[in-house]
Parts: C-alpha cells; structure tokens; sequence
C-alpha cells in the first residue's frame, strides 16, 4: 500500500469511529439480572459508583424539577419523606438528573444542589447524567421513573412511583406506592408483585 | 330522543407547537381523558379516537395531537324521557398538554340539553370538526385478513388481501401502552398474499392473548379515504409461519429485468440448453460462409421460436395461476405427456448428435450438406423445440427474477420473461448478427464430431433422466399427499426428513435446519446434490453442527411447497434455505453450489 492510501485508510476509519462513539447506548434493563454499573458526579463534585453500595438497597429516581410529575411528588413532600424515610434505613437513594444541556430540567451542579436542598430533598446523592448516557443506558423514559436495586445488585423494580398515572398531587394517598411496595416485600424476603410497570410522567430531556 | 344515542364531543384547541396525547400516549404523558356525569339511565360509551400523529424525540415516542383535538362520545339517553325535558350533561376533563414542558390541565364543562321526538340536525360546527377527524377514525375491513403471533422479541402482524393490494408507510399503534417498543422502528415485508409486519416488543408484560390497535398506511383502505385500519385479534404464542417475502424496495425492476436477461444467458450453458444451442452454432460456423443477410434473418426468426415459446409459457403459467392452481416454473413436469414428449424430444436429438440418422422433423436442426434450412417456419420451431428443452434446467439469477415476477401484474411477468428469452438467444443471435465472429470460433474440423458425440451423450443421459421422472410420476397419482423423499438417502449421505411447515418452524427454534427444495425433474437441483450435497466434508459438516436437513419435493404438484416457495418470493427451484437456531431471518444459498458454499454458510449461521 502507498503512504497516501494508509493515511486515507485512516482517515476514513477515525471519521467511522467518531459517528459511532458519541452515540450512547439505548437499553431496556430486565428484572432479576444485575443493574448495570456507573460512575456519576454528584452536585457537589463526588464520584459515587454503583458498585460501591453492593451490600445496600439502592434506589435510582429520575429527576427533573421543573416537570409537573416531578413537583406533584414534591411540592407536597412526599417524594422526600420517602428518600428520609429510607436513607434513615441504610438504603441508598440516588436522585438522578438526564436533562441535556439547555433542555428544561438542566441546572450547573451548584444550582441543582441548592434547588434540591431547598425542597429538602434527603437523597443520599444528586447525580448529574447529562450526556444521557447512564438514563439511556437504564432505558428511563420518564420523570420520575423508578428504579429499585437489592442487596445483591439485582433489579428489582422497575417503572413508576406509583399505581395513579396523573399530576394530582391528591391521587398519591389513593395509589399504592411500588417503590414502598417493592422495598417492603425484599426485605421480607417476599418476591415483588409489581416488579415491572409503565412509568408516567414527563419524558427525560434527553 | 329516548332511547336514541346522540354524540356529543370534545374538542381542545393548542397553541402552536403544543399537544395532547393519544389514548395510549406512547413512552410518556398521559392521554385526554373524560368523565362524565350523566342524568339516570344514561350511559357514556367509548370515545372514537382518530388515530395519532408520531412524535419521535430519540430515543423516546409519543403520540399526539397537534393544533386541534376533536374527540365524539357516543352517549345513550335513558328510557324514560319527558319530551322538552331538560338534560343536563356534566364532563370533567383532564389532559395534559406539553411542548419543550408540560401542563397539566382540566376542564369541568357542561351543556343542557333538551329531549325532543324529533333529531336535530348537526350543527355546521360539529359537522366541520367531524370532517377534519373522520378520515383518520379507524375502520374495519373484512376483506383484509389479520393474524397476530407473538415471538420472544417482536410481535408479527400478518396482512393478507386476496387481490394483493399496496399499502407503503405502514405503522402500528397499539392501544395498550405496554406491549409494544414505541420507539423501535417497525418493518414491513412484502409476501406472496400481502405483508408481514414486525413490531418490536415492550419490555412490560402486556396483555398477551389479543392484539387492539390501528394499522395506518399511506394508502386508504376503503372507497372512502380511511387511512386506519382497526385491530383486535386474538394473538397466537406460536411464531408466524415461515413466510417471509423479498423487501418491497430492495430490488428495482431495471435490476430484475437485468437478472432475467443474465439468467437466460446462463441458461445456455445448462446441461438441457448447451446441446442444443451447441448444436445449432456449430451448423452456423459450417455455413457461414452463406450470404450475410440469410444468417442474420435465420438469427432472428430462431429468436422469435424462443421468444414466442416463452410467451406461451407465460401465458400458461399465470392463466393456471389466476385459476387458482398453485404452480410455479416447471408446472408442466406434472404432465406425463409431456414428460413422454420430452423423452422423445431430447432421444432424437441424441441421435441427431451421433449422427446415427439424420432424422428431419420439424424443429429439428438438422446439419444438412445444402446450407441452412430453407423453411423459415423450421426454424422458427427450432427456437420453440429449444425452449421446450431448456424448461428442466434454471440457472443462477433465473430464480430471483422469476420469484420477484409473482408479486407483479402480469404485464411486469411477461416483461421478465421476454428478458429471459432474449437472454437465452442472444449468443445465437449475436453471432447471427456479426458473422465475421465465426473467426473467434474454431475453424470446422473433425473435432466436431467428437464434440457432437460428447453433446449426444449428455443429451441422452437427460433423456433417461426424463423417462426415470416419467415413471415416478406414472406410479404416483397427482395431488400425492405428504412429500415423499423417494430417494432416501443411504447411511452414507445426509439424513433427510420430509419438508412441513410446522416441522421447520419446531425444529428452527433450537437447531440449525436446511431446506432443500427439489424436485427430480430439475436438473440443476441434481447436479448441486451430486456435487455438493452428497459430498462427503458436507455430510461431516452436517453432522458436526447437527443440522436439521428437511427436503421439500416438488416433483409431484404439491400445493404446500408451491406455498412456501412462494412465501420465499420464488417461484422457481432449486432454493437452499438456512435458518440460524431461533432466528427468524432465511439466509439463502446461491443456485449453484459448492461444498464450500455450502460449509461455509454452515459456519457462518453458526458463528451468529
């Protein structure tokens, strides 16, 4: 081969790689098998790896503060007695943030932080994901959408936070709650009834 | 009036840019919903929803609404109404409308209406709304017939409609939000009766007994312009039927008519044509010294036997089709008679060969001291009698276009088939036209009649051959049930199983299968068993990967796999078909084979 067509031959390989690498792999996770790993910043600039909470119970709940889903489960608390009522429990509660730079939901890191706190959020960590690569590679489609991980590192539950799909924040006492529901049955040692189901609410800004 | 339904409906207007969702509203939101309060007795029936738009915004679906949302109820008064009574009718709405965000939003809306003996018209109002969603309220249609299977990852909608109709853009909206993969895209595959659709499933475990939806395409499915057509089948467990047709768009009809072109062209060197063919060139380089313009009219007029005989052909061919009869290429072999006329054809053309009389009949070419035959209508039958000769033998390409002809109307059929034709005279003619290629030919010499010798031989051995699948035709009535794979191989050969389509189907699931669709007329289907199939390293291999070897005989008219063929697109053999275990894609063989061909595919399927 001639020097110009190895050069070209290059070329044409890098310019291959690059429409292939940014595009981010879109998964659907299935229930029983292990929930992929990830290595996220949070808020306030730590590294936090699912791996490293084998050994807990772990919940992902995706984020997006400025979708009416979202403030329905907010605005009335209910959201954060369930992240405080379990991380008092030792269960590790992941707040995860998918927005796409400039799409609704996407703050900088100090500001979601300060959003967050401000609502009183007692998540153990609030991940920013925003190349979407953690969201898509989960398959959440919704915010929230609600992920439940066990001791082991299997999925558990997947889908929406409850069994009501609306914005009315008076329907949550009517609902029963699966990520309680699937919380409550693992740590009996119970299979969980509900382990997969439509999330609701609006779609990640991916 | 009591008793009488009457519609009432919702309409919501947007705000460019915003919309509401579809009853399913696809990966998120939620759909337009209604309640009713209503006086005693009445009831409130389903909302005829028009079918959506698509909102793709990767990797996520929706379906919507944009700009205006008109939504009728049916409501059904109660009995006991006092004519001029007030009605008073209740709704709350709840929606959600979004466009970069979301709002939710609700109405409680009310009308009084008043019962009357009489209806009243419909109001301008209603009527402009009604006529800006009817073409898009689903339908149903008796006259296409749907089936549903669900496979471990997709979901497979067959549409079957007796007269073959287009449909191009076709998409699937479920009503249930958890069956299918909103965002995946759906594929369409052109059959022999219709299409098959594969939709990608949901992850959720949906309702699994019945399918409910709308099957949307560009094209309407009645007289009045419905583009929806309404689902609600019962969902088979079992996986669709082999069926599975050529890609609408892969092949444009110029590259067909240019398969059919090269596979007549190929003909010419298939065991029934080069005979033949060689025989009628090697009269030509004994005369060409004959005046140009005889030569080249001799071309022509040969050209024309052929071209007319496939014509006829053809014509045949799609009347017994039209008729109903499942055939396919080489529909005559079902014919004793012809078979015998055959036999008799191809006996004296040996004889012909090796100069044993030099008997003339009609269509015969006969090698004469005097120069080229004097009767054009003798040569024209030359072409018809070589045509005749060619019908055993199918070669690489033939297949294809062939196949591709059934989905086609009849005048693309003959298009092909005039291709073919003109492929398989076009050496002849050729050297009719420039005779002064004969000096790229070898001069005439006692060579020839060696040659004449080889060429007899091999006409006669396809002569046996005609009267073996004469007399396995004679001992067996038409119509025989089950395919019979006569020729049992030995302990030394692959262990065939007869072909069935529910046979292929369990098998495919766990074990590579192979199918081989023959027929003991066709003499290319012997030529690959003899020199791939039966080869020894193919066996091993066969056994090695533990294929599963189905035989699909065609040599008595069996309707079943004149079926599968077609479900292939072909209509014509040999066709090698591999199936990867629990695969649902064909991957196909060429038309002529090699053991390597054939042990490289096998290794291939495997390694997916």
């Amino acid at each position: 081969m001639y020097p110009g067509k190895e050069v070209r031959m290059k070329k044409i390989l890098m310019a291959l790689a690059l429409l292939v690498m940014p595009a981010a792999v879109w998964a659907d996770v299935t229930i029983g098998e292990p929930a992929p790993n990830f290595t996220l910043k949070d808020t306030l600039g730590k590294e936090h790896s699912l791996s490293s909470f084998k050994g807990n119970f772990v919940v992902l709940e995706w984020v997006n503060t400025d979708c009416p889903f979202v403030k329905k489960h907010y605005d009335g608390g209910n959201m954060q007695t369930l992240q405080k009522k379990y991380t008092d429990q030792g269960i590790v509660w992941l707040a995860i943030n998918s927005s796409a730079p400039g799409k609704q939901g996407h703050y900088a890191p100090a500001e979601l932080n300060e959003i967050m706190k401000s609502k009183g959020s007692h998540a153990t960590a609030v991940l920013l994901d925003s190349d979407g690569k953690v969201g898509q590679l989960y398959g959440a489609k919704t915010t929230p959408h609600m992920f439940v991980i066990d001791i082991d590192g299997k999925l558990i539950y997947q889908g929406a936070i409850d069994s009501i799909a609306s914005a009315d924040p008076a329907d949550i006492a009517k609902s029963e709650n699966y990520v309680t529901s699937a919380l409550d049955a693992a740590k009996a040692n119970k299979p969980v009834a509900m382990a997969s189901t439509k999330s609701y609410g609006c779609s990640v800004k991916y | 009036m009591p008793g009488t339904p009457l519609k009432i409906g919702i309409h919501l207007v947007m705000q460019p840019g915003w919309h509401v969702y579809w009853k399913n509203p696809g990966d998120s939101g939620l759909p337009v919903s209604i309640q009713w309060a209503l006086p005693e007795g009445f009831t409130a029936g389903e909302p005829q929803w028009p079918y959506p738009e698509r909102l793709e915004v990767p990797p996520l679906m929706t379906y919507i609404f944009e700009r205006d949302f008109f939504l009728p109820v049916t409501i059904t008064p109660g009995q006991n109404l006092q004519d001029g009574a007030d009605v008073p009718v209740k709704a709350r709405l709840d929606w959600l409308v979004c466009a970069k965000e979301c709002i939710p939003g609700h109405a409680d809306v009310a009308v009084t209406l008043t019962a009357k003996r009489t209806p009243s018209a419909k109001t301008p109002l209603w009527n402009r709304y009604w006529a800006e969603i009817e073409p898009k309220l689903p339908v149903e249609r008796s006259d296409w017939s749907i089936t549903a299977h669900m496979e471990q990852s997709s979901i497979v909608l067959s549409l079957v409609h007796p007269a073959r109709k287009t449909l191009t853009d076709v998409y699937f909206f479920a009503h249930a939000d958890n069956v299918v993969n909103h965002a995946a895209p759906q594929t369409l595959m052109r059959t022999a009766d219709g299409y098959r659709l594969t939709i990608p499933r949901s992850t959720l475990n949906g309702p699994a007994d019945k399918i409910q939806g709308v099957v949307t395409a560009k094209e309407s499915w009645d007289e009045a312009k419905h583009t929806g057509l309404a689902i609600d089948v019962p969902m088979s467990q079992q996986p669709a039927p082999l069926p599975i047709g050529p890609p609408p768009s892969s092949l444009s009809l110029a590259l067909v008519l240019g398969f059919a072109f090269l596979g007549g062209l190929l003909l010419n060197l298939m065991p029934c044509v080069l005979p033949v063919i060689s025989l009628k060139i090697l009269n030509f380089i004994k005369h060409s010294a004959d005046d140009r313009s005889r030569l080249r009219m001799h071309g022509i007029v040969f050209s024309a036997g052929i071209i007319a005989a496939f014509w006829v052909l053809t014509a045949l061919l799609l009347f017994l089709q039209a008729a109903g009869h499942q055939v396919g290429w080489g529909f005559q072999f079902q014919s004793p008679w012809f078979l015998g006329f055959l036999a008799a054809l191809f006996f004296v053309f040996a004889l012909n060969l090796f100069g044993v009389f030099e008997f003339a009949a009609p269509g015969i070419a006969v090698p004469r001291a005097g120069g080229l035959s004097h009767s054009w209508a003798s040569v024209f039958l030359n072409g018809v009698v070589a045509t005749i000769a060619a019908t055993p033998c199918s070669g690489p390409f033939m297949g294809t276009a062939l196949g591709y002809s059934l989905s086609q109307p009849p005048a693309v059929t003959f298009a092909i088939f005039t291709m073919l034709a003109l492929g398989l005279c076009f050496p002849y003619l050729v050297i009719s036209m420039f005779p002064s290629l004969k000096n790229a030919l070898p001069k005439p010499g006692p060579w020839m009649i060696t040659f004449k010798r080889i060429m007899g031989l091999g006409m006669l051995a396809s002569c046996l051959w005609i009267l073996w699948v004469l007399m396995v035709r004679l001992e067996q009535p038409a119509h025989a049930a089950p395919s019979n794979p006569q020729h049992q191989e030995t302990s030394s050969g692959i262990r065939w199983q007869p072909f069935s389509t529910d046979a292929v189907n369990a098998a495919r699931k766990n074990s590579i299968v192979f199918i081989d669709f023959t027929a003991r007329w066709c003499l290319s289907c012997k030529v690959n068993e003899f020199v791939a199939l039966k080869n020894p390293a193919v066996v091993k291999k066969f056994e090695e990967l533990a294929v599963t070897p189905f035989l699909a005989d065609w040599t008595l008219k069996d309707d079943r796999i004149t079926q599968a063929l077609a479900s292939y697109g072909k209509n014509s053999i040999p066709l090698y078909v591999l199936y990867a275990p629990g695969s649902d894609q064909p991957v196909f063989l060429p038309e002529l084979l090699t053991p390597a061909i054939v042990i490289k595919a096998l290794d291939n399927i495997k390694g997916n």
